[in-house]
Formats: structure tokens, C-alpha cells, sequence
């Protein structure tokens, strides 16, 4: 009983061993990627959203960093970042992805795209991966047409003003801050007199709201992942391709693996033995197609 | 007529232009079983690497388990 009492506690501080000498570790993973350049300022938002338009309430949540530089700025998912890092940790222990999945139970899932705005160059940056594709595209960054608004209201202390505007195919509703003059925002918004602290879409699928705003003392890279852990350089798409890749991806998952990576499904099925019916992955893109 | 079909095709695969169908491609066979214990199998072109085993079995267990 001792002996077995025993193993749990080796197997815990092991466990939070192999944790911490990830936190350690994050910056070796720096090495193989490009650094931009150091972030001055984060802001944190919670991003809650929609995977079907007929939920009536948000059933996904997401933690997102914006990390703002001079230049550029990142805006990622926390979560996926705490998740990478697990996984790169993992494969360079050369532990089976089944023992990096249990690695990883605990940990939320997130959301893969991450978005470099570039601000003075006009251009953004998206990656993501669909399964073991890893890719990219550029796009010229667009201003919204904002029409700001009177209204106004108090969001984690700071005073915000409403301003809206049609954009990337939807009507977003925003309210940004003039007391921190940054004009950046969540995901691609931007273009305000004043950091946007809260954005949400007319069809109420998505909602950023700011949860935590800091001057950075010291110093985060801003890190362009632009490989993988083995070293593969993602692939440069462009956005329609892109696009295509993600419509497809969720709607149909099996032709996904077999037009873009070659793997032909054999079988699927549950653990009792039945087949499992290939059904699409609700899902809704924050720019629709 | 025949040896010159023969050749016909010699040539085409020598310029590539039938690689795929006449060249022999080795296939592998992957399966993932996840932790909500659905089994799911592949017939890969190819031998895959460790980390694209990761994405491959992370995406069944987002698609399968939640």
C-alpha cells in the first residue's frame, strides 16, 4: 500500500517535473523561429463564441494574448500556446502521441489561428494547421470604415465608446478606449483611437472582451512560428486556398486527409465496434466564406 | 506494334509522365486509437513522422472525444 502510495507521488512530482522544465524550455523552442521583436505592451481577452448559429448561448471559450510591438503585433491563443508547447516538449522526449495526449488532458483546447498584424507595412500574417498541414497566407491590412457612436460604458475600469463598422463580411460592434492610445484590437480589428477593449459581431457569435491590459516590463518576443517541431516550414498559401482548406476541413474531414494529405481512411469506428459516420464539424469562421 | 507500345510507355515513364500508376508506391497503414476509445485507421503514401502522427491523432481526439 505504501510502495503504491509511493508511486502516485513519484509519478505527480514527475508529472509537474516534466511541466515546469516546459515553461523552462519555451525559449529553446525561440531558436528555430523568427524573432520580430520584442512586445512593450499585452492585452488579454476572453473570446467566447458560436460553433453553430442556432446555439442560443456561447459554448466555446478561449484565452487570447495580444502582444504589441513597435511594428507588429501577435494575437494567439493561450491555450494552443500552453498545448505546442506540451506536444514539441513531448516529441523531443520522444514520448507516443498517446502519452503527449495524456500530457495534455487538463489543458483547454484553443484556437489555432494566430494573426501577425504588421502595422506600418499594412500586411497580416495568418498560420494555422489542419491536422499535420501546417500553413499560411498574407493579406493586405484594410482599415474598417468605423462610425463611432455616443454610447458609451465602463469596461474593467476603463471608459469605452461604440463604433461600428462592416467588415471581412461582418457587422462588428465594438467599443475601444481613448484612455490607452493604442489603435490595435482582437483578431484583425483595428483602426481606433484607442485600444478595442470589447468586440462583438451582429449575429452574436463572437464576443472578445478585454481581461487584462499591462505595460511589459520584461522583455516577450514576438515569435513568428513559421516551422514545425521537425523543422518543416509551413506553406504559403493564398487566402482563397486557405479558405478552401478550412471549409473543407470541417465539412468534410475525410476528403480533407485524402485530397490534401494522401491518407485514405480504411476504417472508423467507436469502441464497441460500430462504424462511425462521417458527419461535418460545426463550426463558424470569424470571416465567413 | 506491340514492342512499340512497349517502348511508347518506356518513354513516358522514363520523361514522368506516368509515375504514379505503373511505379510501385509503398503504402503504410496507420491507426490511432484515442481515449474515448474509437479506432480509426489510415493507408498513408508514405511513412509519417512522429509530429504528424501527434496532429493526426490530436485531430481525432478533438474530433471524437471533445
Amino acid at each position: 500500500m505504501i510502495l503504491w502510495r509511493k508511486n502516485i507521488v513519484d509519478n505527480i512530482k514527475a508529472y509537474y517535473k516534466f511541466i515546469l522544465l516546459i515553461f523552462v524550455g519555451m525559449p529553446v523552442l525561440a531558436y528555430s523561429q523568427k524573432n520580430f521583436e520584442n512586445a512593450h505592451t499585452r492585452a488579454i481577452y476572453e473570446f467566447l463564441y458560436k460553433t453553430n448559429p442556432e446555439q442560443t448561448e456561447f459554448i466555446k471559450s478561449d484565452l487570447m494574448y495580444l502582444d504589441i510591438g513597435e511594428n507588429v503585433s501577435k494575437f494567439y491563443s493561450r491555450y494552443e500556446q500552453v498545448r505546442d508547447s506540451i506536444g514539441d516538449e513531448g516529441l523531443r522526449k520522444s514520448l507516443s502521441p498517446f502519452e503527449i495526449n495524456e500530457l495534455r488532458r487538463g489543458f483547454a483546447r484553443g484556437t489555432r489561428p494566430i494573426y501577425y498584424n504588421f502595422q506600418k507595412k499594412r500586411k497580416t500574417t495568418v498560420t494555422s494547421n489542419f491536422s499535420f498541414l501546417f500553413t499560411y497566407y498574407n493579406e493586405s491590412r484594410q482599415m474598417p470604415e468605423w462610425e463611432i457612436g455616443d454610447e458609451t460604458k465602463v469596461i474593467l475600469g476603463y471608459t469605452c465608446q461604440k463604433a461600428t463598422a462592416n467588415y471581412l463580411g461582418r457587422e462588428w460592434i465594438v467599443f475601444f478606449t481613448p484612455e490607452i492610445p493604442i489603435n490595435q484590437g482582437p483578431w484583425k480589428l483595428w483602426g481606433l483611437p484607442g485600444l478595442i477593449v470589447q468586440a462583438m459581431d451582429a449575429d452574436n457569435f463572437f464576443n472578445f472582451t478585454l481581461k487584462g491590459f499591462e505595460q511589459l516590463k520584461l522583455p516577450v518576443p514576438i515569435i513568428f512560428i513559421h516551422k514545425t517541431y521537425d523543422g518543416k516550414e509551413y506553406e504559403k498559401k493564398d487566402k482563397e486556398k486557405f479558405q478552401q482548406m478550412e471549409k473543407m476541413y470541417y465539412s468534410n474531414r475525410e476528403e480533407f486527409m485524402s485530397f490534401f494529405l494522401g491518407m485514405k481512411l480504411i476504417s472508423s469506428a467507436t469502441a464497441d465496434g460500430r462504424k462511425i459516420e462521417r458527419r461535418a464539424i460545426p463550426y463558424i469562421p470569424l470571416e465567413p466564406y | 506494334m506491340r514492342k512499340l507500345m512497349l517502348i511508347g510507355v518506356g518513354l513516358l515513364i522514363m520523361t514522368g509522365f506516368l509515375p504514379a500508376k505503373v511505379m510501385k508506391v509503398q503504402h503504410t497503414v496507420e491507426c490511432f486509437i484515442t481515449t474515448c476509445g474509437t479506432t480509426t485507421c489510415y493507408d498513408s503514401e508514405r511513412d509519417l513522422t512522429h509530429r504528424e502522427l501527434l496532429n493526426i491523432y490530436d485531430s481525432l481526439e478533438e474530433e471524437h472525444c471533445g
